[in-house]
């Protein structure tokens, strides 16, 4: 099988049974959040379906909403932190280390500090050289007249 | 220094230069979150970037992020209105957490609702601020009587609307609700419901009322909350006065930020329509026309739903002769030219209509009143083992608050 790339492994499902019986589909990142599973996982590399049989569905529920809350929260915080260089390096730092789940959050902050930005600063951004010609953008420029609006000032 | 973002994804090394960038390898996972709108400004940056769209790869990393972005935890929780035709008739509303129907978990319904046979749906199929808005329809004879009840699941608290007295029938006419929603004013902290009503002329008509003093116009009324009444909107409604539109109870109605949506078909081949928007703070009836090259004019559409999606206004074509459905989003509220066709599904010969989305792919019924989920990338078929009779109510969502109806209607 080809090597997932670093960002794809972050959504990949899991499932985690319950004693119950009550199937849980997870992202691989949330369920290694839990120290058990990760363990079931480091021993038995292709498991698919991993039985927690000490903990009814309604708790595993619970249990897996926070981790994902946590994340979500830890991330929104954590995008505000950091101006763009910073973001771009340690993107390139998440990507030599490969950690997937940085990567995503890293991923996820850079396109909320670019979503309303200008074609000049996202080039810079990617560096990038604009090879439209000139008719070209100005083409572009009109039939999407309406995703020009509201852009912040470079 | 030159450099292309390439447009297919490989896994490359990282040159790491003076200045930092992006490494191609992430162009695409940053980009595929952007909004519809940034990635069509973004088309100016580079050729290969106006050819986003056309990339099947990117498109597909696009697809993905809208239905996983639908879905993040703080959105709320997917509602189910179930009807099932087994003696007693009755309604059942479910709660998903996730994508699997056997975790379901059933809501009660506020108690003089429960046992209701008649018509029954959710107003713009969502919570605004925790409470809910469920309107029933019951016969009487040739007339449907409306009735409407705020709701909020969390504390079971539950208050009827008190019924419009414009809407009552003088014995010449009979009312029509062509669409209605429930909405929030931020600006007055008010909940609201809108309801646009036509008059048909009842033919055995009441001679004691002349002509001259009757009125068949039709009428946009608005109920709020803190006033705990009705009044008439006076509003011009030439648009939207000879338009078709998908009934209230089938989940017609979207709301979003302050807006509800209704989806107006005006020929009689569902070709062409209108997007009819109320802004609930400003009272403000806008509409925002299709335009015609989205139509491929050789197919027959059976019908328009729209949806909220991401955070976004959708559109889901059902065209027929095959069954396919086309999913446009809108980027820009407002701008004709904004609609985007993102998923196609199809063909597909055995699905009547959508349901809903999910983390992966949409929910779908099919002829036999099975629901289905189809994989937006595999197009599988997956059947979940869940019937859904009568009308084909939306998927909605609740999110779960401890807000008092009664503390805002003083």
């Amino acid at each position: 099988m080809a090597e997932e790339k670093s960002q794809a492994s972050s959504s990949k499902m899991l499932t985690l049974k319950a004693s119950d019986g009550v199937l849980f589909e997870v992202e691989l990142n949330i369920a290694k959040e839990m120290k058990t599973v990760q363990a079931y996982i480091d021993d038995c590399e292709d498991i698919e379906t991993i039985p927690i049989p000490n903990v009814l569905g309604k708790h595993l529920a619970i249990v897996i909403e926070y981790i994902k809350k946590t994340n979500e929260e830890y991330d929104a915080e954590f995008e505000k932190q950091w101006n763009m260089d910073d973001l771009q390096l340690l993107l390139l730092a998440a990507n030599y280390l490969n950690i997937s789940g940085l990567q995503e959050c890293l991923c996820k902050a850079i396109a909320k500090r670019i979503e309303n930005k200008s074609p000049e600063y996202v080039r810079k951004v990617f560096n990038i050289e604009n090879d439209h010609s000139p008719e070209e953008e100005a083409k572009l420029r009109k039939e999407y007249k309406w995703a020009f609006e509201g852009v912040d000032k470079d | 220094m030159k450099k292309f973002v390439k447009v297919v994804e490989t896994n490359e090394e990282v040159k790491v230069n003076n200045n930092s960038y992006i490494p191609d390898d992430f162009s695409f996972s940053i980009l595929s979150k952007l909004p519809l709108k940034s990635l069509k400004r973004f088309g100016c940056v580079s050729k290969s970037w106006s050819l986003l769209f056309e990339n099947p790869h990117f498109m597909n990393m696009l697809r993905n992020h809208f239905l996983s972005n639908n879905h993040r935890s703080n959105y709320g929780v997917t509602l189910l209105l179930l009807y099932d035709n087994d003696l007693p008739v009755h309604y059942t509303l479910y709660l998903l957490s996730d994508d699997r129907f056997e975790n379901r978990v059933k809501l009660d319904l506020p108690p003089p609702i429960q046992e209701v046979v008649s018509t029954l749906y959710i107003l713009s199929s969502t919570s605004i601020n925790g409470i809910l808005c469920l309107g029933n329809l019951r016969s009487r004879g040739m007339v449907s009587i409306f009735r409407a009840v705020l709701w909020n699941p969390a504390t079971a608290e539950y208050m009827f609307i008190p019924p419009s007295p414009d809407e009552d029938v003088p014995p010449y006419r009979d009312p029509v609700c062509l669409f209605d929603g429930f909405g929030y004013d931020h600006v007055r902290d008010d909940y609201k419901l809108i309801r646009y009503i036509i008059f048909f002329d009842l033919t055995d008509d009441d001679e004691d009322v002349p002509w001259e003093d009757r009125s068949y116009d039709p009428l946009l009324e608005i109920y709020s909350l803190r006033n705990n009444s009705w009044r008439i909107l006076d509003i011009d409604m030439r648009d939207i006065a000879h338009c078709a539109y998908d009934q209230p109870q089938d989940g017609a109605a979207v709301y979003m930020d302050g807006v509800c949506h209704w989806w107006a078909n005006n020929d009689l081949f569902n070709l062409t329509g209108i997007l009819v928007s109320y802004d609930f703070s400003n009272e403000v009836l806008f509409t925002t026309p299709m335009l015609l090259d989205m139509v491929e004019s050789c197919d027959f559409i059976v019908n328009r739903r729209l949806v909220v999606l991401n955070e976004s206004i959708a559109l889901i074509s059902n065209y027929s002769k095959p069954t396919t459905f086309h999913i446009s989003i809108l980027g820009e509220l407002g701008v004709k030219e904004s609609w985007i066709k993102l998923f196609i599904v199809g063909p597909v010969p055995s699905i009547k209509c959508p349901i809903g989305f999910g983390k992966k792919g949409i929910c779908f019924k099919q002829n036999n009143d099975e629901l289905v989920w189809i994989d937006i990338n595999t197009q599988i078929i997956d059947e979940i083992g869940v019937r859904a009779e009568g009308y084909s109510f939306p998927m909605g969502i609740y999110k779960e608050s401890l807000l008092s109806i009664g503390g805002i209607n003083n």
